[in-house]
């Protein structure tokens, strides 16, 4: 009945509709394939139980690419803005989406995905819903006395670090499967050559005997270098970035190992998301800076030094119960409780209070997470591939299929859905080593 | 009778089999695309427009065209070293029309030589007879004195500092900043002679740490450092870190700032500290130490860069001296009334023998001189043959392949075939040969595009 339920929910806009009518081109992706090897083109359709057909600028013919042979497809797409108002379910395998709770019932969540349609989700295969998913600071700086792991040729000024030699900077941090990593610098004359590494195991960087990134930033250019610790390091990505007058700037680099995304901003400008086919092995705990100046009459200053996380999944975990739900309030109080609705307008949270069944309401706005009693055994993943959506929701299938302009997939929990390839950020295929 | 058949079955299985392993032969490969995509796969085939690769994850092989490709490159398995043969001669070809200092280079056993051939065997392809008027320079390297000869390979140096400061390409390793310092331990004997080419953009900034006694921290407790700074170049030693008196400076060294290049050879005797250091193959300088300390010294030579501006290091050739510093002087001070005439023979001793190389007779080298028509010079006693050929250069082609060989030779040619392990391709001087396709590290196409050629190489070179 709930599959029946979940068939040919539309995930994406009615506009999609419209396009179905139409013979639609490819959609333009860059994919990543085995021995490091990368495709730019478009994806003209894909049958899990056939090939991929690729086409590709270099040859006349589309490629026929073997299902699963494929590491990833990252979809080129601009990046949108992320809706205010979001929030985070997560599934009991993993998954996750993003959207506006509509209604909670004794059996259902039902969901409004950003892009209008409803999708009724049963509760237990719900693990939380988060609805303020918040960023967790790690770091934040510079100021005297944050948490240095090492500062070399650094001194402090008003609330920065200033250098009028080539300096470096090293920070211990527990980095976790996301994080974004925010940089201001600016200088006096010309500018400083800024070299930032990323999750590298060690803070000295000897030799290129570990796995990590760096982030080069010149005044005109910006690289980013993959390190391993048995092959030789390999450019990811080089970009022109526009001389600025203001000498200043500002970068950000978001990782998300499961994805193997790095999404390079700069200026507030996102210039590139790079895939990295090996970014499980990355998983050092420094984040080191170091700065070339010219000579001391051009001192470079770092304003802003900033490490934020996602919230801590694993806390939500370890609270799960398998008797009763569970509501985190703002102010970090735990409610037992069975949850009964929310109201029509979406406004109050009721629940019976576990202990003495009577029957209480919470403020959604007042509401941090809900998570609900959970009976059922781990879900064993049997999933092919994992699609990974704008913003950070993702959904594992078993089988996939495009066709004009959208994906149809198989989800272990939610059955057949139907997905705009404007919506995908990017597709990787699962190996039975995942 | 059926010991004859079991013969004849025999015969056929190994000769069914030693054909399917000739067939059997894969050449893996990784094309590097003009826009950025890269394909992993195995060569099926090759021509003068296209390659075809077979990747693991396509069913269909792909045929890519070469005006789309910037580089290919092999991964064979490592080609065999030839066993040593008494002599190994370099030819450096003249540089195609309109592209100045790009030389190819060939080395092999001279097979024979006539007034407007001379044969050479290469290690990885049939001997083949180089045009004369289209070479640049001939040398004779003897194996025996070698202790490190090749484009300096970073993987088997220690690194320190800023990992990414360095970076790799056919020519040789580029240090883009000040951090980049690596280093070496050849157990260097105590008289040694090395060379080294560099190349700048802006600013010469290089030292070179001299018989180190250690290679695994970032400067060395003991040492002699050899800096060349701007026009001047300095020496000095270090015991056990500290330096010991000021640096030794020598002005006016024999390069052009403007040139941005230099090749500089140090005839090295670690018993006595002295060091003799020829750059562009000038004399210019000899520093003896007063109080040589050799236990104190090891084998280890470090490379560093002082600036924050890129430095190429090229080729790298360390070889055993003889400790005769009289006749290498004469080696680079080529008399003027000599170096008029219309060939020349160096020797390895110093002397030059006016005349020309007409054959090659048992190992020996026969030269029509002014005095005799059938001098003999044994061809490992000679160190260098110069002639002054008439102006000749050769065409570039559109479709012109530069392969790179497993030991840094580089031939331009245009590929015809491809057929099991064999490139059939064309060179300008030396027509049609075969190559084996094992001995072949990289392709390059493309190769007289300046827009292309700025993408191959680092931002720099």
């Amino acid at each position: 009945m709930l599959a029946l339920e979940n068939i040919l929910k539309w995930f994406s806009c009615g506009l999609v509709a419209s396009q179905l009518a139409h013979a639609a081109p490819g959609t333009s992706a860059t994919i990543y394939l085995d021995h490091n090897d990368q495709l730019q083109g478009e994806v003209l359709s894909f049958d899990d139980s056939q090939s991929l057909q690729f086409l590709s600028p270099l040859f006349d013919e589309p490629l026929q690419i073997l299902p699963r042979s494929f590491h990833s497809i990252l979809f080129a797409a601009k990046e949108q803005k992320t809706e205010t108002i979001r929030h985070r379910v997560t599934l009991i395998n993993g998954d996750r989406l993003h959207g506006k709770i509509n209604s909670i019932d004794k059996q259902f969540v039902t969901l409004a995905t950003p892009h209008t349609k409803l999708l009724k989700i049963k509760r237990s295969d719900i693990s939380n819903i988060t609805l303020r998913p918040e960023k967790q600071t790690l770091f934040q700086g510079p100021t005297e006395d944050s948490d240095w792991h090492s500062l070399t040729h650094w001194d402090f000024e008003a609330k920065a670090l200033y250098a009028t030699q080539d300096a470096k900077l090293a920070l211990k941090l527990p980095l976790h499967e996301q994080f974004d990593f925010t940089m201001d610098f600016s200088w006096d004359r010309r500018p400083p050559i800024m070299i930032v590494t990323l999750a590298s195991p060690s803070p000295t960087r000897k030799g290129t005997d570990s796995n990590f990134y760096t982030v080069h930033v010149s005044s005109s250019r910006i690289q980013i270098h993959r390190f391993y610790s048995d092959q030789p390091n390999r450019l990811l990505d080089s970009f022109p970035v526009p001389e600025t007058k203001q000498n200043k700037r500002a970068l950000s680099v978001y990782r998300h190992r499961q994805s193997n995304t790095l999404k390079i901003t700069v200026d507030g400008v996102h210039c590139t998301t790079i895939i990295d086919p090996d970014s499980d092995q990355v998983k050092g705990h420094f984040i080191t800076v170091q700065s070339q100046v010219v000579n001391s009459a051009h001192p470079v200053h770092i304003k802003r030094l900033a490490l934020f996380s996602d919230t801590n999944r694993k806390q939500h975990e370890d609270l799960i119960s398998s008797n009763h739900d569970l509501i985190l309030s703002e102010e970090n109080e735990i409610i037992h409780a069975n949850i009964t609705s929310v109201s029509e307008n979406g406004r109050l949270l009721r629940y019976r209070k576990f202990d003495d069944a009577s029957a209480q309401s919470i403020a959604m706005n007042n509401v941090q997470s809900i998570l609900f009693k959970q009976n059922n055994d781990a879900l064993e993943s049997q999933s092919k591939y994992r699609i990974y959506l704008r913003g950070t929701g993702q959904l594992s299938c078993e089988k996939l299929q495009s066709k004009d302009q959208h994906y149809t997939i198989e989800h272990p929990l939610l059955g057949q859905l139907m997905i705009a390839t404007s919506e995908i950020q990017s597709i990787t295929a699962l190996h039975n080593d995942e | 009778m059926n010991s004859t058949r079991l013969v004849i079955i025999v015969t056929l299985l190994s000769l069914t089999a030693h054909t399917s392993i000739a067939k059997d032969i894969k050449h893996k490969l990784i094309a590097y695309c003009l826009n950025g995509d890269s394909i992993t796969g195995e060569c099926v085939a090759l021509d003068k427009k296209s390659i075809s690769i077979k990747p693991s994850y396509t069913r269909q092989a792909l045929d890519l065209a070469q005006e789309k490709i910037l580089h290919v490159e092999f991964q064979n398995s490592k080609f065999p070293e030839q066993s040593a043969n008494n002599h190994e001669a370099i030819i450096e070809l003249k540089d195609r029309y309109g592209y100045r200092g790009h030389h190819e280079r060939l080395s092999g056993q001279v097979q024979q030589i006539t007034p407007s051939h001379l044969t050479i065997k290469p290690p990885f392809s049939n001997p083949v007879s180089v045009d004369r008027s289209l070479i640049n320079s001939f040398e004779i390297i003897r194996p025996a004195s070698r202790i490190y000869s090749q484009v300096i390979d970073l993987d088997e140096w220690q690194t320190f500092g800023d990992p990414s400061a360095w970076t790799k390409t056919d020519a040789g390793i580029v240090a883009q900043n000040q951090e980049a310092r690596i280093a070496k331990d050849f157990a260097l004997p105590d008289l040694v002679k090395l060379s080294l080419k560099i190349d700048w953009k802006k600013r010469l900034g290089v030292s070179l740490y001299l018989f180190t006694d250690t290679c695994d921290r970032p400067t060395p407790k003991n040492s002699y450092e050899l800096r060349l700074q701007h026009s001047y170049m300095y020496m000095s030693k270090t015991v056990d870190g500290v330096q010991v008196a000021q640096p030794h400076r020598i002005k006016h060294t024999n390069y052009s700032h403007k040139s941005q290049v230099t090749q500089i050879d140090i005839l090295m005797d670690r018993k006595t500290g002295t060091f003799i250091t020829f750059l562009n193959g000038t004399l210019v300088h000899t520093f003896t130490d007063p109080n040589p300390s050799p236990e104190l010294m090891g084998g280890g030579i470090y490379i560093l860069n002082s600036y924050n501006e890129p430095i190429r290091f090229k080729h790298l050739s360390i070889e055993h001296w003889n400790g005769n510093s009289d006749s290498t002087k004469k080696q680079y001070a080529i008399p003027t009334s000599i170096s008029q005439s219309q060939e020349t023979i160096q020797l390895i001793n110093g002397d030059i023998v006016p005349g020309t190389a007409t054959s090659v007779e048992d190992g020996d080298v026969i030269v029509d001189t002014e005095f005799s028509p059938q001098l003999r010079i044994p061809i490992d006693h000679i160190y260098k043959l110069e002639s002054q050929a008439a102006p000749n250069q050769p065409k570039a082609e559109q479709h012109d392949v530069r392969i790179t060989f497993s030991n840094g030779d580089q031939w331009i040619v245009e590929m015809l075939s491809l057929k099991n392990n064999t490139l059939t391709a064309t060179n300008k001087a030396f027509g049609e040969c075969e190559i084996n396709l094992q001995a072949v590290k990289k392709l390059e196409f493309n190769i007289y595009d300046n827009q292309i050629n700025a993408t191959r190489h680092s931002k720099n070179w």
